[in-house]
C-alpha cells in the first residue's frame, strides 16, 4: 500500500537530487572533473523516478479516496466515477502543479536516453535541474500536494457534475507536455550560449525537443478549444480569454522557433535569433502558468486566486527569464556568422516567417496585459475583448499565411523549386476566379472573402507544390516519393493550417442559427433543413432525473436523418442543475440543440444551430501535430549527430 | 509505413461519429427576448457581442446567463425600437457603465499604444530585420565553411576516454541527497506519524460516525416532540416553552424556538434571563447579525442587569458591526472579567477579542495565558507548573509596564495574573495602578472599586481601603456622576470613612433610581436606617 | 557596441513586464486593488433623473433631481442580497449624519418591506426599481451599492458592495464630515 507519505518524500528527494544537479555538474564543469560532471545523468534518473513515484502515490491516494490527504478531501468524493477519480488528481492547482513537474521530470529521463554524452548535454541537464528545483520548491512550500488532515473527513467535498468531464481531464496533460517540452529547448539554448558552440549539431538536437514540444502544445492547445467548444455551450471555440492568450503566445513562438532552428541546422544562420525563440517559448510558458494561478488577471479559467502564490512565481520568473536574457545579452553578440543570404530565399522566406510570428505574439502580449497596466497607471478599468483581437491579430495572420504560400517554394540560398510556378499559377487563377465569384454572386463580407481567398491560396499552392513535385503522370513517380520525412511532414503540417481555416470560416460564415419557444409539434426551420419537436420527456439517469426534449432533424428532402435529444439534468445529491445539449457531429459540420426553460403549456425555449465544418477546426489542427510528429521520424533514426561528426 | 499510418489514422477519424452530450449553461438569449424585426434583431445581436457582461469573468451579454446580462440585452433592445442607431447605444452604455462595458477598446488617448501596437510592431519588426541584414552585411561576409573539425574531435576523444562514471562517488552524492530529503521530511516538511487512511479501511469508523449522527438526531426529534407536547399540555409553564425552545434550537427550527421564547418571555413578564435568551436567537436566525429587534431586547436586559452574560456578549457583537471595535473589545473585557473561570462562554468571547483586536490593530494579548491553546495546556498543568508560568509572564508583564504607565489593559492582566497567584496586595496594587492608566474607563473604575469593596472585608486595612478608594471613585463620578454602581460604591467608602452625611447622600439619590419594590431597594433602606443617626 | 545594446532589448521588455507585474501584485495583496470592483462612470456627473413609486406609500413618488439643501445618499438595496444585510448597522449610523434614499431593486414590495422590518430602515424615502431600469441608469452591475450625491446633483462617490466597520469609520463619516464643512462654509 503506497502510503502518501511515501510520495511527500519522493518529492523531498527530488528536491534534493535536483539541487545535487546542479551543484555537482557544475563543479565539475569548471574543474574540469568528468567524473563529478557525468553524474548529471544519474541524478536524473534518480530525481525523474522519484518524480514519478510521487505522482503515482497521489493517484493511488484518490483512488483509494485517501481522505486524509487534503486535496483528496477537497477534490475528490467516494461516489465518483473512478476514472474521474484518477483525472481529479490533476484538476486543481497542486495536483497540476505535480503533473508539470513529473512531466519536467519525464522530459528530463527522456533526454539523459536520447542524447549522447557532452559538455551540451551536461550543461542542459543542469538548466533543466535548476527548472526542475525551482518547481518543487514552490510545490512543497507553497502548494504541497500532500498536505494531510487529522482527523480524516468521512467524505470529500469535490462532486461537481459540472467538473466530471473528460475534455476538461485529458486538456492539461497534453499541454503540460508542451509547455514543460519547450524546457529542454530553452535549456539547450542557454547551454549553448554558455559553450558558445551553437551550430548545425547543436540544431538538430534541439529541433527534435522543439518538434516533440510543438506538436504536444498544439494538441494540447486544440483540445482546450473543443472542450470549451462543447462544454460552455454556445459554439464559441475561441474567445481571446487571458487564459488563452497565455497558450497561445508560448505556441506562437514555437512556431517561429520551429522555423527559425531550421535555418540553424542548413545554415548557421539566425542563430543568436533561434536562441532568444527559445528563451522566449518557454518563458511565455511560465508566463501563462503564472496567469492561471496568480489573480492577476480575472477568467473563466483560473484557479483560485492567490496573489501570494504569484509572487514566489514572479521570483522563479525573475531567475528563469531575467538571468537568462541577460546572459542572452552578453553573449549573444559573439553567435553565428555573417548573413549572405539572397532576397529570395528560403532563409527570407523563413525570416518573414518568424517576424510575423513574434508580431503576432506581441501583439497577443500587449492586448493581454493592457488593461492592467493602464490600469495601474491611470486607474481606469477597460477591457481588451475579442474585437480588437480580431481587427489587430488576424490582418496580420493573414499576411503570415500570404507567405506561407511562397515560402516552401523557395530553396536556400537563392532560388525557386521545380513545382513553384505552375503551383503559384495554379493558387493565383484559383483564388482570383474566387473572389470575382464570391464579390458577385454572394453577400459574403470582404473580410470574409479575404479569408476564403488566403485559405485557397494556402491550399492550392501546397497542392500544387506537392503535385508538380511528384508528377504523378511521368514515370518514376517512386523515386520522387522518397522525399525526407521533414518535408512530408512540412506539408501535412501546413495543409492542416489549411484545413484548420476552411473549419473556421465556414463555421463562422455560414452558420445557421435559430432560437424558438415551440409547444409539441412544432416544425423548425434550420437553413435547408428542418426538426420536429416531439415534446419533453422526463426520464432518469445513474445519478440524476432529466427532461430530454426529443428532437428528429430532417434534410431538405424531407428524410429523417437523426434524432437529437438535449437535456436538462437535475443531480439530486449535489442538488445542482446542469444543461447538457445534444451535439451531431459529422465532418460536414455540427448540429447543435440546447434546451432551455419552459413547460408543456407555454412551450419550450430550444436554441438550435448548424455550423458546418466545424470540427475541421480540430482535425486540421491534429493535422499540424502529426506533421510535426512526422518530421520527427528520421530524428528518431538517427545515431547521435555528435559521434556521427556531421 | 508512415503513409499507410498516417492515411489509416485519417480514415478511422474522419468515419468516427461522434455524438454525445455535453454540459453547456443554462440559457444565454431566450426565445422571448427576440425582437420580431429579423434585422433589428441582427443589429441586436452583433451589438450585444460587443457588450461585455460586467459580473462575468471575460463573457459578452449575449453569451452569459447573468440577469444583469439580460437586463442588458432588453436595454439595447429597447434602444433599437426607439430608433437609436448602433454608435448612440453604445455610446449611452458607455456613459452609465464606463470603458469596462465595451469589449472593444474605445479610441482614444490611453489607447493610443494598444491600438498603434500592430502597426508599430510590424514596421519595428521590418526596420530590426532590415538594419541586421545591413549589418551583417557590411562585416565579413564569411563564406560557406565546412564542419568545424574541433567538434568531432571533441566527440571523439570523448568517447574513446574511459566512462568517467564513478559508482563510489555517485553512491555518495545519492547517499547524501537521501539523508538531506529525509532529514526535511522528518522535521519540516512531512508528517511521518500519520499513516493512510483509504476509505475502504474505514468502512466501521463511517458507519459507527453516521450511526452515532442518526441517533442523535433521533434523540433530538423526540426530545422536541416531548417538549412539544409538554407546552400544549402547560401553556403556563414557562419552563416547557423554555424546553421546547432549546429543543427546536437543537433541530434548526428557528421560528418554533423564537416563538417559544417569546411565548415564555410574556408569561414571565419580561425575565432578563429570557429577554437575552430571545436576543440571541433573534440574532442566530439573522445568520449572526445582531438585528434591530435583538438590540434594542440587549439594551433592555443590560439596563436592568448589566452583568447579564448574553447580552454583553451580544452588545459587543452589535458594537463590532458598527465598526467600534475599541468599545466591543472593552465590553467583551468587562464580560471576561466578570465571569467565572470555567465558564463555558470564555473561550468563543476571547475567539472574538482577538477578531477584534486584529481588526482594530491593536495587539490583541501580550500575555499568552489569555490564548486558547495556553489556556489549555495551563488547566492540564499541575498547579506549580502554573504558578511558575503565570510567574514568568508577570516578570514579562511588570517590566513592560514599568517602561510603559500608561496601559491599563496592561496593569488589569497584570492584576488578574496576581491574583491567580493569589498575591492580593500586588493585584490591588495593580489595580490602583490600572485606574490611573485608565481614568476614561468607566468599567474599569468599577471593576476596582469592586476588588477594593472585596477587599475591605479585613478590619485592619479598612481604612487604608478607603483612602484608596477614592481617587478611582473621583475618576468615575468625572465620567457618569449618577451611575448607580457608582452612588452605590460612593456610599459605601464613605461610610467606612465615617462620612455618614455624604454616605446617606448618595445612597438616597441611589434609592430614588431604583423600583421601590425591587428586592436591592429594600436592602438599601436596611443599610440607610443601619445609618442613623 | 551598438550591437550588444539590441541584445539587451529582450531583457528590459521583461523587466517593464515584471514591474507592472509585481506592482499589480503589490497592490492586490494589500487589497488596494480589487479585482471585481469597477470604478463609476457616473462620478462627477449630474445625478440621473430617477422616479420611482415608493414602497411605503403605495400613491406617492420617489424623485431624485437636481438640486436640495444638503448633500445626500442613495443606497440601492435588496431583501434577496445578503451583504445588504451586513451593511443595515452601518447605514443606521450614517443615517443619523446624513440623508439616505433608499432603492429597492429587482425586489418584491412585501419581500423589501418585510426586509426593513427585521433589519431597519434606515431611509428617508424608499423608491421601488422592481424591473431593474433605474439601475441601468445609474450604472449599477449588483447590490448593495452606495452613491454619496452633493446638494448641487453631481454624483460625489459610488460605493460597491457593502459598507462595513472599516469603510465606515475610515472613509463614509470622514467624507461626510468635511462635506458638510464644505456646507457650513458657503
Amino acid at each position: 500500500m503506497l502510503s502518501p507519505e511515501i510520495g511527500n518524500f519522493c518529492l523531498i528527494l527530488a528536491l534534493t537530487t535536483s539541487a545535487a544537479q546542479i551543484i555537482l555538474p557544475t563543479l565539475g564543469l569548471l574543474r574540469a572533473d568528468a567524473r563529478l560532471s557525468h553524474t548529471a545523468e544519474g541524478l536524473q534518473v534518480i530525481s525523474s523516478i522519484a518524480m514519478f513515484i510521487s505522482f503515482a502515490s497521489l493517484i493511488y491516494a484518490f483512488m483509494v479516496s485517501d481522505f486524509s490527504v487534503q486535496l483528496v478531501a477537497s477534490h475528490s468524493h467516494s461516489l465518483k466515477p473512478m476514472i474521474y477519480k484518477i483525472t481529479g488528481s490533476w484538476g486543481n492547482h497542486e495536483g497540476s502543479l505535480l503533473l508539470w513537474i513529473v512531466i519536467l521530470g519525464l522530459f528530463g529521463l527522456l533526454f539523459v536516453i536520447r542524447e549522447e554524452r557532452a559538455r551540451l548535454k551536461t550543461l542542459t541537464l543542469i538548466v533543466m535541474g535548476g527548472i526542475t528545483l525551482s518547481f518543487l520548491a514552490f510545490s512543497l512550500f507553497t502548494s504541497n500536494a500532500f498536505a494531510r488532515l487529522s482527523p480524516a473527513p468521512i467524505d470529500g467535498r469535490g462532486l461537481n457534475p459540472v467538473l466530471q468531464d473528460i475534455g476538461l481531464a485529458l486538456h492539461p496533460p497534453m499541454l503540460y507536455l508542451g509547455y514543460v517540452g519547450l524546457s529542454v529547448a530553452f535549456a539547450i539554448a542557454i547551454a549553448g550560449l554558455l559553450t558558445g558552440q551553437v551550430d548545425k549539431n547543436w540544431a538538430r538536437i534541439t529541433r527534435f525537443w522543439v518538434a516533440l514540444a510543438w506538436s504536444a502544445l498544439t494538441a494540447g492547445i486544440a483540445l482546450g478549444s473543443w472542450w470549451a467548444y462543447y462544454e460552455l455551450g454556445w459554439g464559441g471555440w475561441w474567445f481571446w480569454d487571458p487564459v488563452e492568450n497565455a497558450s497561445l503566445m508560448p505556441w506562437l513562438a514555437a512556431t517561429a522557433l520551429l522555423h527559425s532552428v531550421i535555418v540553424v541546422e542548413r545554415r548557421e544562420q539566425m542563430v543568436s535569433w533561434t536562441i532568444l525563440m527559445a528563451i522566449t517559448a518557454f518563458s511565455l510558458s511560465l508566463v501563462g502558468t503564472f496567469i492561471v494561478r496568480s489573480g492577476l488577471l480575472t477568467s473563466v479559467h483560473s484557479f483560485a486566486s492567490d496573489p501570494a502564490r504569484g509572487i514566489f512565481i514572479l521570483f522563479i520568473l525573475l531567475g528563469a527569464v531575467g538571468l537568462p536574457l541577460f546572459l542572452y545579452g552578453l553573449r549573444a553578440g559573439r553567435l553565428g556568422r555573417a548573413s549572405d543570404y539572397h532576397l529570395f530565399s528560403r532563409e527570407t522566406g523563413l525570416i518573414l516567417n518568424n517576424y510575423i510570428l513574434v508580431v503576432s505574439t506581441f501583439i497577443v502580449l500587449i492586448g493581454t496585459f493592457y488593461p492592467l497596466g493602464l490600469e495601474l497607471f491611470t486607474g481606469a478599468k477597460i477591457t481588451v475583448g475579442a474585437p480588437y483581437f480580431d481587427a489587430a491579430f488576424n490582418p496580420v495572420m493573414g499576411i503570415g499565411i500570404l507567405f506561407m504560400a511562397i515560402g516552401p517554394l523557395l530553396v536556400w540560398r537563392r532560388g525557386l523549386v521545380v513545382s513553384a510556378r505552375p503551383a503559384i499559377y495554379l493558387s493565383a487563377g484559383g483564388v482570383l476566379s474566387a473572389i470575382i465569384l464570391l464579390l458577385v454572386l454572394s453577400g459574403i463580407s470582404v473580410a470574409g472573402i479575404a479569408g476564403i481567398a488566403l485559405t485557397l491560396w494556402l491550399g492550392l499552392s501546397i497542392i500544387g507544390d506537392l503535385v508538380f513535385r511528384l508528377r504523378p503522370w511521368q514515370a518514376g513517380m517512386g523515386q520522387r516519393l522518397r522525399l525526407p520525412a521533414t518535408q512530408w511532414g512540412m506539408w501535412l503540417a501546413h495543409f492542416g493550417m489549411v484545413i484548420f481555416l476552411t473549419g473556421a470560416l465556414a463555421s463562422s460564415l455560414f452558420e445557421n442559427e435559430n432560437i424558438v419557444r415551440v409547444q409539441k409539434g412544432a416544425k423548425i426551420a434550420l437553413g435547408a433543413e428542418t426538426l420536429i419537436f416531439d415534446g419533453v420527456e422526463a426520464r432518469t439517469g445513474p445519478n440524476y432525473v432529466t427532461e430530454t426534449a426529443l428532437l428528429r432533424l430532417f434534410d431538405k428532402d424531407g428524410r429523417l436523418i437523426d434524432g437529437l435529444y438535449p437535456e436538462k439534468r437535475f443531480y439530486p445529491a449535489e442538488r445542482q442543475s446542469t444543461t447538457e445539449a445534444a451535439i451531431r457531429t459529422r465532418l460536414s459540420g455540427d448540429h447543435y440543440a440546447v434546451l432551455g426553460d419552459g413547460d408543456s403549456d407555454t412551450g419550450y425555449t430550444l436554441r438550435l444551430y448548424h455550423k458546418p465544418l466545424v470540427s475541421w477546426i480540430w482535425f486540421g489542427a491534429v493535422m499540424m501535430a502529426c506533421g510535426g510528429l512526422i518530421a520527427l521520424y528520421r530524428r528518431l533514426n538517427t545515431a547521435s549527430p555528435l559521434v556521427e561528426g556531421k | 509505413m508512415t503513409r499507410l499510418a498516417l492515411f489509416l489514422f485519417l480514415f478511422v477519424f474522419c468515419l468516427l461519429p461522434f455524438q454525445g452530450l455535453i454540459t453547456a449553461p443554462a440559457l444565454a438569449i431566450t426565445a422571448e427576448e427576440q425582437l420580431a424585426d429579423p434585422d433589428l434583431e441582427l443589429r441586436a445581436r452583433g451589438l450585444s457581442k460587443q457588450l461585455r457582461c460586467l459580473v462575468c469573468q471575460n463573457q459578452s451579454i449575449d453569451d452569459s446567463d447573468a440577469d444583469l446580462a439580460k437586463d442588458l440585452r432588453a436595454e439595447v433592445r429597447a434602444q433599437i425600437l426607439a430608433g437609436a442607431d448602433d454608435k448612440e447605444i453604445l455610446a449611452n452604455l458607455q456613459e452609465r457603465y464606463g470603458d469596462y462595458v465595451l469589449l472593444k477598446p474605445p479610441v482614444g488617448l490611453s489607447t493610443t499604444l494598444l491600438w498603434a501596437t500592430p502597426i508599430l510592431a510590424l514596421i519595428i519588426g521590418a526596420g530590426l530585420i532590415l538594419l541586421g541584414r545591413r549589418r551583417k552585411n557590411t562585416s565579413d561576409p564569411a563564406p560557406d565553411r565546412p564542419e568545424r573539425p574541433s567538434n568531432t574531435k571533441e566527440a571523439k576523444s570523448e568517447a574513446q576516454s574511459p566512462p568517467a562514471f564513478s559508482l563510489p562517488i555517485f553512491m555518495g552524492i545519492g547517499g547524501v541527497c537521501v539523508a538531506v530529503a529525509a532529514s526535511l521530511y522528518w522535521f519540516i516538511l512531512g508528517k511521518p506519524q500519520l499513516p493512510a487512511q483509504p476509505l475502504s479501511t474505514r468502512t466501521a469508523e463511517i458507519s459507527q460516525t453516521a450511526g452515532a449522527a442518526q441517533k442523535q438526531l433521533q434523540e433530538r426529534q423526540k426530545t422536541y416532540e416531548t417538549a412539544r407536547e409538554n407546552s400544549l399540555k402547560q401553556p403556563e409553564n414557562i419552563g416547557a416553552w423554555l424546553s421546547l425552545a432549546l429543543a427546536s434550537a437543537e433541530l434548526g427550527k428557528t421560528a418554533e424556538e423564537l416563538d417559544a421564547l417569546r411565548t415564555a418571555l410574556h408569561l414571565s413578564k419580561g425575565d432578563t434571563a429570557i429577554k437575552s435568551m430571545l436576543a440571541e436567537a433573534l440574532t442566530r436566525s439573522a445568520d449572526g447579525q445582531v438585528i434591530p429587534e435583538a438590540r434594542q431586547l440587549v439594551a433592555e436586559t443590560l439596563k436592568e442587569n448589566p452583568r447579564e452574560p448574553r447580552a454583553l456578549f451580544l452588545s459587543g457583537l452589535a458594537l463590532m458591526e458598527d465598526g467600534d471595535y475599541q468599545g466591543a473589545l472593552d465590553r467583551w473585557g468587562y464580560l471576561v472579567e466578570i465571569s467565572p473561570v470555567d465558564a463555558p462562554w470564555l473561550a468563543m468571547v476571547r475567539a472574538n477579542m482577538g477578531q477584534a483586536a486584529e481588526k482594530a490593530g491593536i495587539e490583541a494579548d501580550s500575555l499568552p495565558a489569555l490564548s486558547e491553546q495556553t489556556l489549555a495546556q495551563a488547566a492540564q498543568m499541575s498547579a506549580e507548573d502554573r504558578a511558575q508560568m503565570i510567574e514568568s509572564m508577570v516578570e514579562q508583564l511588570s517590566q513592560r509596564l514599568q517602561e510603559n504607565p500608561q496601559d491599563a489593559p496592561g496593569w488589569q492582566r497584570l492584576a488578574r495574573a496576581y491574583e491567580v497567584l493569589e498575591q492580593p496586595e500586588q493585584a490591588l496594587e495593580a489595580w490602583l495602578r490600572a485606574s490611573e492608566a485608565g481614568a476614561n474607563d468607566l468599567r474599569l473604575q468599577i471593576g476596582v472599586l469592586e476588588r477594593l469593596m472585596a477587599a475591605g472585608q479585613d478590619e485592619k486595612i479598612l481604612g487604608q481601603i478607603a483612602e484608596q478608594a477614592q481617587a478611582p471613585l473621583a475618576r468615575a463620578r468625572a465620567i457618569q456622576k449618577d451611575n448607580p454602581e457608582i452612588l452605590f460604591f460612593g456610599g459605601h467608602f464613605a461610610r467606612l470613612v465615617g462620612d455618614i452625611q455624604t454616605a446617606r447622600q448618595s445612597w438616597q439619590s441611589l434609592l430614588v433610581r431604583l423600583p421601590p419594590e425591587s428586592e436591592t431597594a429594600r436592602l438599601l433602606r436596611a443599610e440607610l436606617d443601619k445609618l442613623a443617626p | 557596441m551598438a550591437r550588444s545594446v539590441t541584445h539587451f532589448l529582450p531583457l528590459i521588455l521583461f523587466a517593464i513586464l515584471a514591474v507592472i507585474a509585481a506592482i499589480a501584485l503589490m497592490m492586490t495583496l494589500s487589497g488596494e486593488r480589487k479585482i471585481s470592483e469597477l470604478p463609476s462612470a457616473l462620478v462627477g456627473k449630474p445625478v440621473p433623473v430617477t422616479e420611482l413609486p415608493s414602497l411605503i406609500d403605495a400613491q406617492a413618488f420617489v424623485t431624485i433631481d437636481g438640486t436640495r439643501d444638503a448633500p445626500y445618499m442613495v443606497n440601492f438595496f435588496a431583501s434577496w442580497c445578503a451583504p445588504c444585510r451586513a451593511e443595515a448597522p452601518a447605514l443606521a449610523i450614517l443615517a443619523k449624519e446624513i440623508d439616505i434614499i433608499g432603492i429597492a431593486y429587482k425586489d418584491k414590495p412585501e419581500d423589501s418591506q418585510k426586509f426593513l422590518a427585521d433589519f431597519g430602515n434606515p431611509y428617508s424615502q424608499v423608491g421601488m426599481d422592481n424591473a431593474g431600469r433605474a439601475g441601468l441608469d445609474w450604472g449599477v452591475y449588483g447590490v448593495p451599492e452606495t452613491y454619496i450625491i452633493s446638494a448641487d446633483g453631481i454624483v460625489l462617490k459610488r460605493h460597491a458592495g457593502p459598507i462595513d466597520g472599516d469603510n465606515l469609520h475610515k472613509i463614509f463619516l470622514p467624507f461626510i464630515a468635511s462635506l458638510k464643512a464644505q456646507q457650513e462654509k458657503r
